[in-house]
Formats: structure tokens, sequence, C-alpha cells
């Protein structure tokens, strides 16, 4: 089991022991030399200057109507068209850009730093500690991560915040037994072993050598589990239980704008083309990432 | 008669420069031909090509003849026609030649499926009873991982030999298994009747076995020879070395046993430990030594024998159940014993720069800045030989080799009285091999004390180790 | 094997216990009392006090919680999934009525995408970079990167609605869920063909498959025969994360395709917060998924002997 692929629950395809080599600083250099690395480098630069952009200027207000052009075809002046309350969809999706991609950032920064602790205390304290820290997260673990997500939001009633708390809430756990799974091998690392045999303080063996590399790895899991993560989002953003209306993202545009599919298809057009160019941007990154740390995994 | 196997002037290359160059040899029906050399020297690129498997990226010179027959020019169709028929294939790794989903009685019926014969289950219980292995019907039934190695490989060699092929290719066929079941594999394949092309690096094992031997050198044939003539005359000088790796120290030879003249008091004294096995890691026999400062204590012993945990022990990393381990005083220390370790790549911080490494257990004994460390890791690197490196590289971009001095620049910084080094030389190749064991005899010589446990002849040889033997059993010497 | 077989069993039993811990303990986690929400979504009026206290009485929410978790855990093995908040119908009947529609959807869709995964996969691992390996590439990268919904939308609004084929609004029935089963299929099967093609890739590669290879086999033998089987394991697990995506995801799939399945029914119950509901759809989710996993490790372990062993 050493490939993940893209699904609405990213972080369980990925094994404890599908990154065996270790990434190191001149790993953006590798990528850059893979084919689809590069790639997918080039898309993902494109896609984040478009939100950054989005986030100071854009072509139109993205949340005022002008019903005097509504549901205009692609033109120049509107080069993804109008929606039916006339409002520019360049401009929203570039304006909902930072809240699609920022929110699928924000939940995995939240499972990747909730993971790490609670993984490392959990490997590293070993015994009962470990025991009772990892039963939990297997009775989480228990159930797919969608259904999971949708029984926080039941609990916590629909909204943005709670839509990534309840993604968080979903996935964390996978990544805990990873970092666990790591902390436990670490006292028998060879370099670990070196440093304690030298007398090299308990603590600067921690947060020199144990916890950078873990972190190291658990932020590469966490990015291959980012195409992932803007699907279940704008998934659940299409029920309408994410972004609340007027403010523009992808999935809920999708989910308002498909009722005027039979006049005006191209409604559909800009948001499903970002999510699935951020999608191809992360799956490239991913692929490439995980060509470069097989290869090195065998040396 | 006309030969089995004839290869003129065969090279191959899979890049610029070929990985064997101008290699010629006959193999007549019936004899057994050593293919010897160290690990990249070429010998499995001419197995693979004489199987017709070299794959696309590899260029072809020379001629093959099988049973006169010329392949240079051979399609996939007429080499396929050839394969398991009239050559025969005995893999390194048997567990790794069987499919692991599917029983040995398959692998083996396989042999004739291959060619779109169906065998009859009589036949597969006749053969495995034909080479040694009782209750056949039942046994063929198990998966592989329920076999011994030894045993597998028989099952392996019987598949290999289904159509009595008149040669057999056998890629290192022993050197999966323990040294006592070699000359058995060995022999079986002989029982076959068939022409042997052997690939093999242990001099030893082919002295006793073949009636050839061809000496591979970075893809150039050295020296071809007769069995009988090996050892006679004066040799190539990889000859030598190949024959001096393989050969096992003679009794005594060089430092006397026990009872030392040396007025040097023991830093560690080893009385009778053993261990249980603990549900990781093997059992230990008992064993008993003393390490002693300029000297190198060996540790030898067959794979799973508990080598590494003799070592662990004395690190004070593990705690025998019985005996008794006494260290000096002056022990007492941090970075008084020091760790080699078998993996040079993976036993470095591959996130740190290789000064930091090296810097850091002086670093834990005293604090020292950032351009202090720099200039001690400088000059430790120097000390063993990699003055020329940058300081700044990550081990990922360092080669096996250096990765393994620097690991040695490390254990020094600590200014150790013991260094225990764990198989520092079996990921090595031959060259670097050499230069580690150079690097630690000149520790030692400084007055280290070195213990060191490998399964390589050549490096007990070159430290001039007094050998320690662990086993399984209870029983041990020193 | 049977002892193997039967601690996996017990293992299925006690992760289904964990999650029923876990959905019951919903209704104790949410924020505010249950019984005000509960009178409130009937009256849409600010209840009396008494009228709460004695609602609170009537649900047991007065009891030690651990009390409460073995009464609704009884309820619950009787079949009994309370009512709903909304409507005050009992949930147990109108799931009931439903799940069938999202079990054949859900199947319908695994049977799609493993059949073209297994075909794709093949082809692309026996012409490996020629054309049919490079067509079946780019399939997989598009694919992999759109997820389900999104490619379910375009699917449906281009085939359905603009080409006219098929029906937007379907009973649930069989034929109906031909079309929606084959769109989510083909998109999930892109991953899939990317999983099944690197592991065949690895297992042709492997020692015994160099090894049968030296022994006269012809590649597509040796693809069939030792490749298959060997990339199937992955390939199992695979299936197991994709039942619980496709269940978890089954709000997301039947609200694009108006499919009158458990999933449907949860969407309206999540912006009301009916907790009952969306208990009853977290629950049989999980035990579904439960289920599946079992199922798939049974299948594994008939499959590969090494786990077979019972492990210590």
């Amino acid at each position: 089991m050493t490939r993940s692929w893209p699904n609405l629950s990213p972080a369980r395809a990925v094994a404890p022991d599908a990154l065996p080599g270790a990434p190191d600083r001149r790993l953006l250099k590798r990528l850059w030399r893979h084919r689809s690395g590069r790639r997918g480098l080039i898309l993902g630069a494109m896609l984040l200057a478009l939100t950054l952009l989005g986030m100071v200027w854009t072509p139109y207000e993205p949340d005022w109507p002008d019903y005097t052009v509504a549901l205009q075809g692609p033109s120049l002046a509107h080069p993804f068209g109008t929606d039916d309350t006339g409002r520019d969809l360049l401009s929203r999706v570039m304006d909902g850009a930072h809240r699609s991609l920022g929110a699928a950032l924000a939940v995995l920064g939240g499972v990747f730093s909730i993971g790490l602790v609670y993984g490392c205390i959990s490997g590293l304290a070993r015994g009962l500690t470990d025991t009772v820290m990892m039963r939990l997260a297997d009775v989480m673990m228990s159930l797919p991560g969608l259904v999971l997500a949708f029984a926080v939001i039941g609990v916590l009633g629909p909204g943005f915040v709670n839509l990534l708390i309840a993604l968080i809430v979903a996935d964390w756990a996978w990544y805990a037994r990873l970092a666990r799974a790591m902390a436990l091998g670490a006292r028998d690392r060879p370099e670990v072993i070196a440093a304690r045999m030298a007398g090299v303080p308990r603590w600067r063996i921690l947060s020199g050598h144990i916890l950078p590399g873990i972190a190291l790895h658990l932020g590469v899991v966490a990015s291959l589990a980012l195409g992932g993560m803007i699907g279940a989002i704008s998934g659940l953003s299409f029920l309408g239980l994410g972004v609340q209306p007027p403010h523009a993202e992808w999935g809920a545009m999708l989910s308002t704008q498909r009722l005027y599919f039979a006049i005006a298809p191209w409604l559909l057009w800009a948001p499903a083309l970002m999510i699935f160019l951020s999608v191809l941007a992360s799956n490239l990154i991913s692929n490439a990432l995980r060509d470069i740390l097989a290869v090195e995994g065998r040396r | 008669m006309s030969p089995v196997l004839d290869c003129r002037n065969l090279s191959v290359s899979y890049g610029p420069t070929p990985v064997v160059h101008g290699l010629s040899f006959t193999i007549a029906p019936g004899q057994c031909l050593a293919l010897v050399g160290s690990s990249g020297s070429g010998k499995t690129s001419v197995a693979r090509a004489i199987l017709g498997m070299q794959g696309p990226t590899a260029r072809i010179g020379g001629q093959i003849l099988v049973e006169g027959r010329d392949m240079s020019r051979a399609t996939e169709r007429d080499w396929r026609a050839l394969r398991g028929l009239r050559i025969g294939y005995v893999a390194q790794d048997p567990f790794a030649a069987c499919d692991p989903l599917r029983s040995v009685g398959h692998h083996l019926s396989e042999a004739w499926r291959a060619r779109g014969l169906s065998p009859d289950p009589a036949e597969i219980s006749r053969r495995l009873t034909a080479i040694g292995i009782e209750d056949a019907p039942r046994i063929a039934l198990r998966a592989p991982h329920c076999w011994s190695g030894g045993m597998l490989q028989r099952a392996s060699i019987a598949a290999a030999s289904a159509h009595a092929p008149p040669l057999i290719i056998a890629d290192e066929p022993s050197s999966a298994l323990d040294a006592d079941r070699a000359d058995g594999i060995l022999t079986a394949l002989r029982a076959s009747g068939a022409a042997i092309l052997l690939i093999s690096h242990d001099l030893a094992l082919v002295q006793r076995q073949a009636d050839r031997i061809v000496i591979l050198d970075q893809g150039h044939c050295v020296e071809s020879l007769d069995t009988r003539e090996l050892g006679g005359q004066a040799h190539h000088p990889v000859t030598q070395a190949l024959l001096a790796a393989s050969q096992s120290l003679p009794e005594g030879t060089p430092t006397p046993r026990h009872a030392e003249p040396r007025h040097a008091e023991p830093l560690i004294r080893v009385q009778d430990i053993a261990r249980r096995f603990h549900g990781d890691g093997p059992e230990v026999g008992q064993v008993s030594f003393s390490v002693i400062p300029s000297q190198t204590t060996g540790i030898s012993g067959p794979s799973g024998s508990g080598k590494s945990t003799v070592l662990k022990m004395l690190a004070g990393l593990e705690r025998p159940d019985r005996g008794l381990i006494e260290r000096a005083p002056s022990l007492a220390r941090p970075g008084a014993i020091m760790p080699i370790f078998q993996n040079p790549a993976a036993s470095l911080d591959a996130l740190w720069p290789v000064w930091r490494s090296v810097a850091e257990p002086a670093q834990a004994q005293h604090r020292m800045n950032r351009n202090q460390q720099k200039d001690l890791a400088a000059e430790l690197l120097a000390r063993v030989g990699l003055a020329a490196i940058d300081p700044e590289a990550r081990p990922s971009e360092l080669s096996l080799g250096q990765c393994q001095r620097v690991a040695i620049a490390r254990a020094i910084a600590a200014r150790p009285a013991v260094l225990i080094a764990d198989e520092p030389t079996s990921a090595l190749d031959t060259l670097s091999r050499a230069r580690i064991g150079d690097l630690l005899a000149g520790l030692v010589a400084e007055g280290m004390a070195l213990v060191v446990a490998s399964h390589d002849p050549w490096l007990h040889a070159r430290l001039n180790a007094r050998r320690v033997e662990v086993a399984r059993a209870a029983e041990c010497t020193a | 094997m049977i002892r193997v077989a039967l601690r996996r069993f017990a293992q299925a039993l006690l992760t289904a216990l964990a999650a029923s811990l876990l959905v019951w303990a919903m209704l104790p986690l949410a924020p505010g009392d249950p019984a005000y929400r509960i009178l409130y979504s009937q009256t849409q009026k600010e209840p009396l006090p008494a009228e709460i206290e004695a609602l609170r009485h009537e649900m047991g929410l007065d009891k030690p919680l651990p009390l409460q978790y073995a009464q609704w855990l009884g309820k619950v093995a009787r079949g009994d999934l309370a009512r709903s908040w909304r409507t005050g119908q009992p949930v147990a009947e109108e799931i009931s009525r439903r799940l069938p529609a999202t079990l054949t959807l859900v199947g319908l869709a695994l049977v799609v995408s493993v059949a073209v995964a297994l075909l794709l996969a093949l082809i692309s691992a026996a012409f490996r970079d020629r054309w049919p390996d490079r067509v079946i590439r780019v399939y997989t990268q598009i694919g992999a990167a759109l997820p389900t919904f999104l490619f379910g939308l375009l699917a449906l609004q281009y085939i359905v609605v603009g080409a006219g084929v098929g029906k937007v609004l379907s009973g649930g029935a069989l034929q109906m869920a031909i079309l929606p089963a084959l769109i989510i299929g083909i998109d999930r099967a892109a991953g899939w063909t990317q999983l099944l093609r690197a592991s065949l890739i690895e297992a042709q590669e492997a020692g015994f498959a160099q090894v049968a290879r030296a022994r006269g086999a012809r590649p597509r033998r040796i693809l069939l025969i030792h490749a298959l089987p060997n990339a199937a394991l992955p390939f199992l697990t695979a299936i197991g994360v994709s039942v619980g995506a496709l269940l978890g995801g089954s709000p997301i799939i039947e609200e694009l395709f108006t499919w009158p399945g458990l999933g449907s029914y949860t969407v309206a119950a999540l912006s009301a917060r009916d907790f009952p509901v969306i208990q009853a759809f977290v629950l049989i989710s999980a035990l579904l998924y439960v289920a599946a996993s079992l199922l798939i490790d049974l299948a594994a372990i008939a499959l590969d002997p090494r786990l077979r062993e019972a492990h210590p």
C-alpha cells in the first residue's frame, strides 16, 4: 500500500511506510527537475498568484449584483461570463480562491499540527498513555472521514468554520498514527543512538533529530492530500454546508449556478475549471514527490 | 563435443560506458564454469544477456552461441523458446523467486505450465522427494514463507531443471543462505547433469565446486583459469584479493588467542553474557571476551546469531539476561563508547549538513559556536580523508563510502576509547570497503579499542581482529 | 486461517461498538439542550420550562450518561432509531425505505469502477509506455483531478440535461441507477487505475516475475498469473477506502443525482440539525463500512497465505 489517490478522504490512503526517503531542503530543486513536478509547480504558482491577486484586486466587485448584465456569455469584458444577478464570474472565482484553497490549507495545517503533537506525545511516552491515546485514534479511524465530518456538522451546525473543524476531526487521527509510528522508531534510528551515546541532552535530540524529521515527513504527506481536500471542501460547500451566500466559493458557486445550466452552461465553467486545475496541480506535485522520495528510499 | 554456451567478445552497455567489455568463454556439456567478481564487476549483466533478458535499454555486442546457435539477432520469441527448455535459471534469493501468494508446488508446476504443459501432481511430488523433501505431496501445498531457505532453493533448482536443460545459469545461488548450506546447494545443482554457469563472489566456494573460473573486474576478464591452477602460480592482483577475501583466517594468526602479553588493561570485560528471545532481536548464546586498547575484537557468526545484539549490550543500549559486562571507570563518561552503523546513508541525519553531524558529539561535551563547530568538523573530516567534500553537503549528496567516513568522523569527535562497528562495510563496494578498513586500522593503531561485528572475513583480517564467534548455541570461542 | 478470521470478526464487532459510542455521544456533545431544540423545532415557539422538563424525563436525559448510552444502544439493537425531530416520523421506517436505493447506487458504482479499473490497468501494464498506456494515463490524470461530485455534475448537465439521455428525476429503481453509477464509477476508476497500474508494474518487476520469464513464461501469463493477484492486495485496500468514501459522499452524490436514498434524506436533516436522522445516517454508514472492511480483510486473508498466520 504505497500510493494515495484522490478521493474525498485523502489521508487514509497514505500508509505509514508510504514515504521511505527523507525529504530535505533541496526538494524544491528536485521537484523542478521532475517533469510532472515542474508542471505542477508552474500551475500551482499561477493559481497562487491568482488567489493572492484576488484578495486585493478583482476586475469587478465580486458580490455586487448588476442586473443589466445578468447571464451574459463569455466576452472580453467578462471572460467567464456573468451569473444570474450579473456578477462577473472571473471576479467571483478570484475572490473565492482564497476561501476554497485557504480552507484546504487550513484543514491540512490543523490535521498536521494536531497529528504531530498527539502522535509524538503518544509515541514518545509509550506504555499506557500510548495505548489509551491510540485507542481513541482508532475509534476515530473506524468511521469513513466524510461520515465523521457529517456527524460533526450535525453536532455543530452548518457554517464555514464548522466545516473546517469537521474536516479536521475527520482526518487528524491518520496523521497522529503516522507521527506516532515515526516517533516510536525514532529512538532506534542510528543518528539518535549515536547522539544518545555521545551524551547529547534528551531535549536537544528531540528538537534536533526527531521532531524536524517527523514534521517534514508529515508535511509532505499533508501536501499529498491537498488535492483531495480541495475536492472535499467544494463537495461539502456544494451541499450548502460551507460558505454562506453571498460570498463566493467554488463549490457553492457550482451548487447555485447549476440551476441555470440549460440557458447558461458557462456558469459552471469557471468554478469547475478552477477546482480541476487546483486538484491537478496538487496531484502533479504529489506524483513527482512520490517518485523522488521512493527513489531515495531505495538507497 | 560442441560447447553448450560460447560467448565471443561479449559486451553489455546500459549507457555510454560498457559494463562488460569483450568477454569470451565457453562451457562444455556438464561443465561448471564460475564467473567470479565483486559486486559491480558486471557478472549479473552477463547472466541476463545470456537469457536475453538484458532489458530494452541495454546494448549487446559480440556473439552469444547457445548450443552452436548464434543468438545475436534473436527475437524475444527465439529467446523464449530457449528459456526453461534449453537454459535453466536459479535466482539468488529463493524467497524473492517464488510468488508469495502461491504454494511451492505451484511454483514447481509453473515450470511446465509456462510452456503450456500440465504436469502430473505425482511428478511434482517425485521431483520434490528427489531433492530430499519428505512427505512431498503435503509440504508442496505450503506457501514459500513456511519453507527454509535451503529447501526452497532446492525446490527452485528442481524447477529450473524440470525440462533437463543442457545449461543452468545460477546467480549467487547460495549467497542468501547460511554458509554451510552453500555446498549442498551446488551439489544439488551439479546433480542435475546440466552444464552450469555459476555466478559468485565467493572464490573459496567456487574452488570446491567449479571446473573453470573466469575472474571479472569492472567488466573486464582479468584471468581465466582451471580450478586446479588456483592458489598455485602467481595470480592477477584482483584474483589474489578475492582469494584473500574468501579464505577464512588460519587459526591462531596473527594475534595469539586469549592471554594478552600486552600490559594494557581491558576496557570492557564480557563474561558469559547471554540473552533470550525478547520478541525483537535474536537470542544470543553465551559469549565471553575482553575489549583492549589498540586492539580489534572481531565478532562473527551466521546472520541472525545476534552479533548486533552483543554490540548493543556492549554499548549499554540493551541488557544481557545472564552474565556480566564490566566496564572500566574511564568509560563512564558520555561519548567514551561510540557506534558506527551498517547502513551509512541512514546513520546520518538526512536534514543536517555534514559538519553539524560531525560536530554534534563534541558540541554535547562542551558548548561551541557555529564557527568552532565547522572548524572542528573540517579537521575531523580531513582526518578521515574527506578534506575535499563540502561540509555543507547533505548525506544524500555523498556516496555511501563517504557517508560511512563521515559517520566515523562523528564517532571520533566524541574522543571515544572504544568504537563499536556493526557491519561497517557490508553496504559498500570493494574499493570503499578497503578504504574503511584502512581508516579503522589506523584508528586502532592510534590506541583506539575497536569492536567490529562482520561476516566479512576480509575485514577481520585487515584489522588483525581477535575473533569471537557468536552462535545461538551455548558454545563460544575467544 | 479460521482463527485469524474469527479474530478479525471479533475486532469488527468491537469497532462497531466503538462507532456506536461515537454516534450516541453526538447528542450529549452538542451544544444546547436537545429537549428545548425538539420542542422549538416542532412548534417554532419558545417552550415552557415545564414542557422541557417533561420531555427531558421522557427522553431519559435526566439519567446518568452510561445508563443513557445503554438504553440508547438497547433501542438501536431492537431497530428503534427514535423519531425525527422535524417530522415526528420514526426514522427507522424512513431509512428502511431509502436504504435499498443507496445500496443499489453504491454497489453498482463499485462494480463499474472495479471493472473499468481492472480492464484499463491490465491494458496499461501490458502495453507499458506504448500508446494504449499513454492514452489511459491521460484519462487517469484528468479523472483523478476531477472530484467525483464535479465530474458527476458536469456529466449530468451535459449528458442528461444537454443531450437529453436518461432522466434527471429517478425513482431509485435499478435501471435508473445505471447512468449515475456509470458516471461515479468512471470517475473513481481513474484513481484506482493509477494505483493498480503501479502495483502491477511493481509486481511485473519483482523477482518471481523475472524467474517466471527466465522459465519461458509469456508476459501475458506473468501479468495474469503472478502480477494480478499480487497487485490485488493493495487494490482490495483501496476498494475498502472507496466504500467509505462513497458512503460518506452519498449525501453529495444523491443530492446531485436527486437520488431518493439515505444521503439525500440526511442533507435536509443536516441544516435543520435533526439529530436522530443524522445519527441514523452516521450509524448505518459506519456499520456498512465496518462490514465492508471485514469482508475485504477476509478476502485478503484468503488471497495471501502470509496473512493467515496468527500474529502474537
